[in-house]
């Protein structure tokens, strides 16, 4: 594993997301509620689909105009669908560190959540806050990663920009 | 009378547990689709050119999508920086609508909502 992933669940308690997961739902490795209990809910041996199908450039997000990438240039001329298609298949003919994470690499950490609107999410409590911090402390020692290695999903992928917003770490 | 105060709560909480959540969707009862606007959050990167639907398109688009949770759409489907939103009829109610670039889309009766997904319907851009 080489990466962690934040996420938020966009349900109002840990019971309605583990009833999701149950119907069939994509879901992660761990689970934090509101009040701050931890929930392992895979193995870390399963590769969850946590990510999303189409991933976003490593280069492109993190470097922007820095980034020069010729192939990656010719792919942002394309309309938008076309565009994160073509960024996909480029991005996973890389391996990492030079791409964001994908399922098989990554564990992913989905925290109890909803969206308030098109822009925002919930406010991750300050239990779920110290529960997070907690829990990538001990990935941390378990893989060899670091806070570099944690990123939010919207990041990562195209999802809603407030997930995670507030998730905050070390 | 507190066996029908009961009843009468339980009613009051599965009504407004429906309120939000939809319950079937018949798209050939959809009337009256206009398009009404276009709005993204990326102009550069997501223009009207990436879910360019006519009327008639956007119709046909809830005419071929899948229904699905909103959790599956969020799940399966990317989320675009930019929408068309308009107004239909369902059933013969006013409603509003949403398509995406990612080619999904929202209709949205009072408080109802529902969610649908296209993985073909690329075709109906420009038309």
């Amino acid at each position: 594993m080489h990466t962690i992933v934040l996420h938020q669940a966009d349900s109002s308690s840990a019971q309605s997301t583990l009833t999701a997961y149950w119907s069939g739902g994509n879901g992660a490795h761990f689970l934090i509620a509101k009040g701050g209990r931890i929930i392992q809910t895979a193995s870390l041996r399963m590769r969850c689909y946590h990510v999303g199908r189409l991933f976003r450039s490593r280069c492109l997000e993190l470097r922007g105009v820095q980034c020069r990438d010729a192939r990656l240039a010719e792919a942002m001329a394309l309309g938008w669908a076309a565009r994160i298609k073509a960024i996909d298949q480029l991005e996973r003919q890389k391996t990492w560190p030079d791409r964001f994470p994908v399922n098989g690499d990554s564990i992913g950490i989905e925290l109890v959540g909803r969206h308030l609107d098109d822009t925002a999410y919930e406010a991750l409590t300050s239990q779920q806050l110290d529960s997070l911090q907690w829990l990538l402390d001990q990935l941390y020692i378990h893989f060899s990663l670091d806070g570099g290695d944690v990123f939010r999903h919207p990041l990562v992928s195209y999802k809603h920009p407030g997930e995670a917003a507030s998730a905050t770490w070390q | 009378m507190a066996m029908t105060r009961l009843l009468i709560a339980l009613a009051t909480l599965v009504l407004a547990a429906c309120a939000t959540v939809g319950g079937r969707f018949d798209t050939v009862r959809i009337t009256d689709v206009y398009v009404a606007d276009f709005t993204s959050t990326a102009p550069a990167a997501c223009t009207t050119a990436d879910v360019g639907l006519s009327n008639d398109a956007a119709h046909a688009f809830f005419r071929r999508a899948k229904r699905m949770s909103e959790k599956a759409l969020a799940d399966n489907y990317p989320l675009a920086p930019c929408k068309i939103e308009g107004t239909l009829r369902y059933k013969g109610a006013p409603c509003d609508f949403e398509i995406s670039a990612a080619m999904t889309g929202m209709v949205r009766c009072d408080a109802q909502r529902w969610f649908f997904a296209c993985d073909d319907c690329r075709d109906l851009l420009g038309k």
